[in-house]
């Protein structure tokens, strides 16, 4: 109860703040809405600016500072520029992924099927903190001698060392350029275990975004050049071992925990970096994991159009050859591990419409409790609540929508798992029946969809641009959509009047409730009688 | 569809982002140590003496191992474990029961502790024994160090001389 309160509290927060960026930035190039694609945008720029350091930079332990502080000052200006984005990118890197880990949790995206993506993340914060870590070793000033002699003694409480790493850095003379040889391979094993590791991170997510909109992408590059010459990556006095280190500048992106050290001992920051890195990794199984209904393909019903198949965010749907001996060459094949239950394939599936006449309403894939006879009858129940002119079916992505629409009359609210679950066909529906004057679609942003794509795809429906697409016939003055964040109830409430309003003025519709009643006669008599009948 | 965007708010927000990144990426300044103080690093890898002696074992005892196992003599392997200690200006600083490395303990024992002390003129005394069957302690070291500000003293045990050493 209270994480879910701190949940709703930092959700709401970062809402506020994303909502000023969206005014500046626009949605698509929200930096807030392009986290984890910002985070490969900046390895990349550190992976660029690394081989041009690496190319100039000796690995021997009494060079290797001088080689740095050539690139740095010898190189005309681009050395120094360079430098300064390897430092400042991987800074933001880490920024960039310690925002990404708070804001999926505080959105609950680790869920279900997810926590594949939310597991695979954990590692990550390791291998990009070592590989920072390990980077200002290589500099070889007092900061690195710092760092060294530290993550040393650190280590050194682990049992498995047979004598401790310490001992590498007791004095000037102790210090090989062996190991200093290790420190820059690692430095470079690292960051492509990290590569690789990241590619594992999104493997589960259909159509991953790992390149940021370019006019985002060129706007932090700039960025950071600006700030690579304002305030030049520059070293420390080299390091003598000879002489402790007393005054440091430490990169608190990276080394905020290194004072812990002082006050500490090595076994005591091992306990609390281990459980700070056991409790995000079990999230997913220790929170509670919110009730979703599985989709579930019915063969009969299926044509292996592919439509949901190419719509799933999460690539749970497959196509395989036919089994059932039917004329189509393929079907298609849910993987539940992979499933969320967003309900986008139902809504992307051809048969997937309330006007069945001759058979029951079973689509070729549906959420396995939540059938689309459940959401027709919904609807019709939903619209007897209605009357007036300018009445107003609702329809709202439960992650973002659903509390927005405050309850008020002449509006009635059909909640969805995802807004994409509504097939473009209950449009139609809703509006040639007269169950209302009115179609209202409200989700989440688009770019800053729950389930990633659900906004975009139903708008690409509704514009006739992605199949299902919605018929030409649906008059379209009397279908409205607003894709918004849950902060922003007051603009949702103003859009929905607005709506009434234009409802009013296009003017009541030709047919009377009677004879609507009369053309669901097929529905009543599907449900057994009772249009109310849920099964 | 043509998104609205404000370029000023832009760059206001990258503004930020960058003078974020760049003050906490040097600032502020950590003290580590102050300057009037030195550091003595106290290390050494040593084996410990063996635990047990070699003894004969009994016909009863030969006749219970595998014929490929039957050796007379039975050699625990398994080293004493050191106990290191360092006293500075009369007052323990440190005192350790270090055991040897190795599912058998039958490795060496290492030591490495770093310590900070104001500079200037102490009386620094490590005792280490290394022996469980005999009493007192097997090494000594006393002397008088000066110790410059931020300086490092390294006292280590040199094993091809078997004594302590300052560098």
């Amino acid at each position: 109860m209270i994480i879910r309160s701190t949940q709703k509290l930092g959700m709401k927060l970062f809402e506020v703040v994303e909502s000023r960026f969206s005014t500046a930035f626009g949605e698509s190039w929200n930096p807030f809405y392009n986290l984890g694609a910002l985070s490969f945008f900046f390895f990349w720029i550190v992976a660029a600016s690394g081989v041009y350091l690496y190319a100039f930079f000796d690995t021997s332990i009494t060079s290797a500072y001088t080689s740095v502080e050539s690139i740095t000052n010898n190189h005309f200006y681009i050395g120094g520029i360079i430098r300064g984005l390897h430092r400042y990118a991987s800074d933001a890197m880490v920024v960039t992924m310690t925002i990404h880990l708070f804001r999926e949790f505080l959105m609950g995206r680790f869920r279900g099927a997810r926590w594949f993506s939310w597991l695979t993340g954990v590692p990550l914060l390791w291998l990009v903190f070592a590989s920072g870590i390990n980077g200002y070793w290589l500099v070889w000033d007092q900061l690195a001698q710092y760092i060294a002699i530290l993550t040393a003694e650190w280590f050194d409480w682990l049992p498995f060392f047979s004598a401790p790493m310490a001992q590498n850095f007791l004095n000037e003379a102790s210090l090989s350029d062996r190991f200093f040889s290790l420190l820059a391979f690692l430095h470079i094993g690292i960051p492509l275990t990290l590569l690789l590791m990241m590619w594992v991170h999104i493997q589960r997510m259909a159509k991953a975004k790992s390149n940021p909109p370019r006019g985002l992408a060129l706007g932090t590059l700039a960025a950071l050049i600006i700030l690579s010459i304002a305030k030049p990556a520059v070293s420390q006095a080299p390091a003598n071992l000879d002489r402790a280190v007393t005054d440091v500048q430490l990169d608190w992106f990276f080394l905020n925990l290194y004072p812990l050290l002082d006050t500490v001992s090595p076994g005591d920051l091992w306990g609390l970096v281990g459980f700070i890195t056991l409790l995000i990794a079990v999230v997913p199984w220790i929170l509670p994991k919110g009730k979703y209904s599985i989709a579930t393909v019915n063969l009969e019903n299926c044509n292996g159009c592919e439509r949901c198949f190419i719509d799933c965010p999460y690539d749970a749907v497959t196509m395989q050859p036919r089994t059932d001996g039917m004329s189509f060459s393929h079907e298609a094949v849910v993987r539940t591990n992979l499933c969320v239950g967003c309900g986008i394939c139902v809504g992307a599936c051809p048969t997937a419409t309330p006007f069945r006449r001759q058979t029951q309403l079973v689509a070729g894939i549906e959420l396995a409790e939540f059938p689309l006879k459940n959401l027709r009858n919904e609807v019709l129940q939903a619209s007897e609540t209605l009357s007036g002119t300018d009445r107003v079916m609702a329809f709202a992505c439960s992650e973002c929508g659903k509390d927005k629409l405050a309850r008020q009359p002449g509006v009635a609210v059909v909640p969805l798992p995802c807004i994409a679950m509504l097939p473009p066909s209950f449009i139609d529906f809703v509006i040639s029946k007269r169950l209302a004057d009115g179609v209202f679609l409200t989700g989440c942003e688009t770019a800053n969809c729950y389930h990633r794509y659900g906004s975009q795809w139903t708008e690409e429906r509704i514009e006739g641009k992605r199949d299902p697409q919605l018929r030409k016939r649906v008059p379209r003055e009397r279908v409205a959509r607003l894709w918004t964040s849950a902060v922003n109830g007051g603009r949702v409430q103003q859009e929905i009047k607005q709506f009434r309003s234009r409802l009013r003025d296009v003017g009541p519709m030709r047919d009377d409730y009677a004879s609507m009643k009369q053309s669901l006669s097929f529905v009543s008599s599907e449900t057994g009688g009772n249009i109310h009948d849920t099964d | 569809m043509t998104e609205k965007r404000n370029f000023i708010g832009q760059i206001i927000a990258y503004l930020f982002f960058a003078g974020f990144l760049g003050v906490l990426s040097n600032y502020p300044t950590y003290s580590h140590t102050t300057a009037d103080q030195a550091t003595i690093k106290l290390t050494m890898n040593h084996s410990g003496k063996l635990k047990e002696k070699c003894r004969q074992r009994s016909e009863e005892e030969m006749a219970k191992l595998p014929p490929n196992m039957r050796v007379s003599m039975d050699c625990p392997r398994e080293r004493s474990p050191i106990k290191l200690e360092m006293i500075v200006d009369g007052k323990e600083i440190y005192k350790e029961t270090l055991l040897p490395f190795g599912l058998t303990r039958d490795g060496e024992a290492t030591a490495y502790r770093r310590f900070n002390i104001k500079a200037g003129e102490h009386r620094v005394q490590v005792r280490m024994k290394d022996d469980v069957n005999t009493e007192g302690y097997d090494y000594h070291f006393e002397q008088t160090l000066t110790l410059a500000p931020s300086q490092v003293m390294v006292i280590h045990f040199d094993n091809l001389l078997g004594k302590f050493v300052a560098i």
